[in-house]
């Protein structure tokens, strides 16, 4: 009887997931309580919203050149035209077309991209934290490996080398951020195997795997959410500066980055050129860290507690 | 142990700010404690024993929670303040030099990155103003005299360089470097195993010897409130149930949950038992008390428990309960003191 | 003076001198063999991406260029030998020294990369200082009044720092303060006044996670229990903040010192192509651009063996400061 009662209590801890759609109203709630989450997310959402809608929004051809009203500053300068808001570049290319067609790129890179180091990265840490022993060795040493050089270079150096296309830039983010999954989804692996729980649930006859899916993966969602946000917002951050390089999506794709290199040609004289998609980069950033602050706040009670 | 007493409190109440609502965690404490004396405070976790302890110190965050009401007037050697109205600076004059507190967990409750010789000479630069050489001889006799061997060797080591039991010697050394006259022990040895425990009870003892040092003892385990108190508290649901002489107590309790918590020892070796539960679970503090907080898990209970809050209420000389019933004589008692009553009822 | 000294006591009687330095050293030893295995395999990993395409010397040289030129770099870079004896015969150099010569400088790239080194290193130095200065000050004052105004500036600056495109920042940088405002100079190496837009420029990143991070753990170590041990001793408020709670709270700071050090090499890339400062950030773009796979591949293992030291002087420095790992072994 006593025994019985420690196994319940054990098993009370466990995480008992209430109907999706009682936990979404409950963080609909929570989201409406943040403002700054909030902004964060409606930002995001235009973003993304752009991104996949920027044939319609978009003013005009993002490629269409018309030299006649080329190298335009924004509408409310004193040569400033409302039919060109943002301005012009110096082929007289519509920015603000530009950064809508932009926005694909970068949600394509940030979207992809952490969905194949996610999937990636947990599968790595689920077998390195689940089989333990050399498996775990073997797969620490490889992440340690390439967490060791600074993300930056190598991204650079693997981009260089493979050329550049929007299917291999997302192929080199979801390739160089799987270990930070990894590390993320084993160390929560080991944590659910090692505390009470998962022994009591052990304790009373639950196999396996059936602890990894009814125990680890619920716990997982919470910190793997959050995580997948902030490494989206580096992810665009880190494409743009690619791009920027001239190693991301060819010159003739809109993306911001590579409107930053001709803005750079023409920095002192047309300034425009590289302000907007500047702040474009900064702002779609900016949204997901303050979502995913907000996120984090609200799914990962450990940080939430030390608030 | 005779004489003025020391620290008077009365009708302490603290309140917190929950996400949920207010909670209501301390509901009119009232006690007092003399020159030399140990007081011992028991209950459940959750019954407010820590709380209070925390509310007379002014360490409960103004983020967090609020004294709302009651006095506790404490004789300091530059004459009587008010430890509930008192401000933070002052509050820099009572800490460590009047009220010294040893905290539950020694693991966490020193600072790792410090040696714990420069931790005891902190209170002594501060309040005795002594210079560094000088706190630090003094440090390592405090070290002495809390019984920890080699003390001039030690003062220098860090935290995690001592035994747990070890740390707590630290931690009272802490505590009384500056000459305090009360100290406030919050559960100083439930982290402990037995015999550590008895270790840190009989050093306490022999201080409290060496001086008029009052002691405060809060613990949740009765034999360790047996083996050390002269008087006991015993506190339920944020108020004190019942208040006697330990003898007293132990022999003839009168509050039904403090018979609760000796019945479940079981004989007569009191030493080392932990409390044992009683059916029912503590009561939700969301609400303000009205009514005796005991009374859904009491088998005494009468109509009157659910309506109206019985008060502290002398039964003879230092002995008091917080009951209407009178469990040996089977009836109500008379003259129990009424403290709030639930209304339209 | 009392007898009663506790019968654990020899288990936890931290060790003499002499056994304690022998676990410390053996500490330091296993690190150091740690990381140079890390830096042999990175340069493997390097060295097999340059080579994962198949062959490095159809990349090195421009499209029109014919069957004989490239059979000639392969030559040259002993392309045209078995991968694995490629490997042995580079790492065997580069144990001497040697990280290969670089095709668009016709020069040994350890040269080159040693040359362009030391203003990369002032200009990050200069950077980190800037980001400490900044940030520690405002992350403390945030995370010890939170919510109210000084700490709303604190998380604005931190989300700000991170999410700043520091390509983007130098160039409003050089339009504005530069350029408009004629007050820095718009470019090139010198004085002090070169270094002040790109080491600020170069700093944010740093600064927005030192901000935010210093903000959290002064926020975390606040609620510990030895801060609440602290103020009962009766110490000032100010006692408690500085030498309770920010001395702590800046520990967690020393880990990530290190780390952004080194991100901040990888960021020059940007900063001194931009600033044109001949450094090493400047050089690996060239490098890149001009697809020089030798240069890029030394000045990648340069940087990661860079980058490995620093961890290692991390981990040493971080010993020295907390006594808990230097005695925990």
């Amino acid at each position: 009887m006593a025994d019985e009662q420690i196994v319940i209590e054990g098993l009370s801890d466990v995480y008992v997931a209430p109907t999706l759609g009682v936990r979404l109203r409950r963080l609909g709630r929570l989201l409406w309580r943040d403002k700054t989450g909030m902004i964060g997310l409606l930002i995001f959402l235009t973003v993304v919203f752009a991104a996949v809608f920027a044939d319609l929004i978009a003013p005009v051809d993002p490629n269409l050149q018309d030299l006649r009203s080329a190298k335009l500053p924004e509408a409310w300068a004193d040569s400033g035209s409302w039919s060109h808001v943002l301005g012009t570049d110096d082929l007289g290319r519509d920015i603000l077309s530009r950064i809508i067609h932009g926005a694909r790129v970068s949600i394509t890179v940030g979207f992809f991209g952490v969905l194949v180091a996610m999937s990636i990265g947990m599968l790595l840490g689920m077998l390195a934290g689940y089989f333990r022993g050399w498996v775990d060795s073997a797969l620490s040493a490889v992440i340690n490996l390439i967490l060791s050089v600074p993300y930056l270079v190598f991204v650079i150096v693997i981009a260089a080398i493979f050329g550049r296309s929007l299917f291999n830039v997302v192929l080199i983010f979801g390739i160089t951020d799987a270990p930070i999954f990894a590390r993320l989804t084993r160390g929560e692996v080991l944590r659910i195997r090692e505390s009470g729980y998962a022994e009591a649930a052990e304790s009373i006859g639950a196999s396996q795997p059936r602890i990894l899916f009814r125990h680890v993966l619920p716990n997982l969602v919470g910190p793997l959410v959050t995580l997948a946000t902030f490494e989206m917002s580096a992810m665009i951050f880190y494409e743009s500066g690619l791009s920027f390089l001239g190693l991301s999506v060819p010159p003739s794709v809109p993306s911001w980055g590579n409107m930053l290199t001709f803005g750079r040609q023409y920095l002192t004289v047309y300034p425009w050129m590289s302000i907007y998609p500047g702040i474009a980069i900064a702002l779609t950033a900016l949204s997901m860290n303050l979502f995913g602050d907000w996120l984090r706040d609200v799914l990962d009670p450990r940080v939430r507690r030390s608030r | 142990m005779t004489g003025e007493a020391l620290l008077t409190v009365d009708g302490l109440v603290t309140k917190f700010d929950a996400a949920d609502g207010v909670v209501h965690a301390i509901n009119g404490v009232s006690f007092d404690i003399r020159p030399g004396e140990t007081l011992g405070v028991v209950g459940e976790s959750g019954s407010g024993k820590s709380v209070t302890m925390m509310s007379l110190l002014g360490l409960i965050p103004s983020s967090v929670g609020r004294i709302a009401a009651g006095t506790a007037r404490y004789r300091a050697t530059s004459g009587e303040v008010d430890l509930l109205k008192l401000s933070e600076r002052q509050f820099g004059r009572i800490r460590g030099r009047e009220i010294g507190m040893v905290f539950q967990d020694p693991i966490s409750s020193l600072n790792p990155v410090m040696t714990v010789g420069r931790q005891i000479a902190e209170s002594l630069q501060r309040h005795l103003g002594l210079g560094r050489r000088e706190s630090r001889s003094r440090a390592i006799e405090m070290l002495a005299r809390v019984g920890i061997a080699d003390p001039s060797h030690r003062v220098d080591d860090y935290p995690h360089e001592f035994s747990g039991g070890m740390r707590q010697r630290v931690m009272i050394a802490i505590a009384l470097a500056a000459g305090p006259r009360l100290m406030i022990a919050d559960e100083p040895t439930t982290a402990l195993d037995v015999t550590v425990q008895a270790q840190i009870m009989a050093l306490v003892r022999e201080l409290q010897a060496e001086s008029e040092l009052a002691v405060i003892w809060v613990s949740h385990d009765l034999g360790v409130v047996a083996g050390l108190a002269d008087r006991v508290l015993v506190m339920y649901g944020g108020t004190i149930v019942e208040s006697a002489g330990v003898d007293d107590l132990f022999e003839n309790p009168q509050h039904p949950y403090t018979r609760g918590l000796l019945a479940s020892i079981p004989g007569t070796g009191l030493a080392g038992s932990r409390l044992a539960s009683i059916p029912g679970t503590p009561p939700s503090l969301q609400h303000e008390l009205k009514l005796c907080p005991f009374a859904d898990r009491c088998s005494h209970a009468i109509d009157r428990c659910a309506r109206e809050r019985p008060g502290l209420t002398p039964i003879s000389a230092d002995h008091s309960s917080a009951c209407f019933w009178d469990i040996d004589a089977s009836r109500q008692r008379d003259g129990v003191a009424v403290i709030a009553q639930r209304e339209g009822m | 003076m009392s007898s009663l000294t506790d019968s654990v006591a020899p288990a936890a009687r931290s060790a003499v001198p002499n056994p304690l330095a022998r676990i410390a050293r053996n500490y330091y030893l296993r690190r150091v063999a740690q990381s140079i295995a890390l830096m042999f395999g990175v340069i493997i990993i390097v060295f097999m991406l340059v080579r994962l395409t198949g062959d490095p010397a159809s990349l090195m040289v421009a499209r029109e260029a014919d069957a004989e030129q490239i059979a000639e770099i392969r030559e040259i870079y002993g392309f045209d030998k078995p991968v694995v004896e490629q490997l042995t015969t580079y790492l065997g150099d580069v144990v001497t020294g040697d990280l290969g010569r670089s095709f668009l400088y016709r020069d040994s790239t350890l040269e080159l990369i040693v040359s362009r080194f030391p203003d990369t290193l002032i200009l990050a130095a200069t950077a980190l200082a800037f980001a400490l200065i900044i940030a520690v000050p405002l992350g403390v004052a945030g995370g010890s009044n939170p919510g109210r105004p000084i700490d709303k500036l604190a998380r604005f600056v931190g989300v700000l720092g991170q999410v700043t495109p520091s390509f983007w920042l130098i160039m409003l940088l050089i339009v504005y303060v530069g350029v408009k405002w004629g007050l820095l100079p718009t470019n090139g190496v010198g004085t002090w006044k070169h270094l002040v837009l790109p080491a600020f420029a170069l700093s944010v990143g740093a600064m927005g996670q030192f901000v935010r991070l210093t903000r959290s753990a002064v926020l975390e170590v606040r609620n510990e229990d030895f801060v609440r041990t602290a103020r009962s001793k009766g110490l000032a408020r100010r006692a408690v903040a500085r030498r309770h709670i920010t001395r702590n709270a800046l520990l967690s700071l020393v880990s990530v010192v290190g780390v952004q050090f080194t991100y901040m090499l990888g960021g020059s890339i940007y900063i001194e192509s931009i600033y044109a400062r001949p450094g090493l950030g400047q050089l690996l773009d060239a490098a890149v651009r001009a697809r020089d796979f030798p240069l890029v591949q030394a000045i990648t293992i340069f940087i990661a063996g860079f980058t490995i030291i620093m961890n290692l002087v991390t981990d040493v420095l971080y010993g020295l400061l907390d006594p808990r790992i230097r005695h925990g072994g």
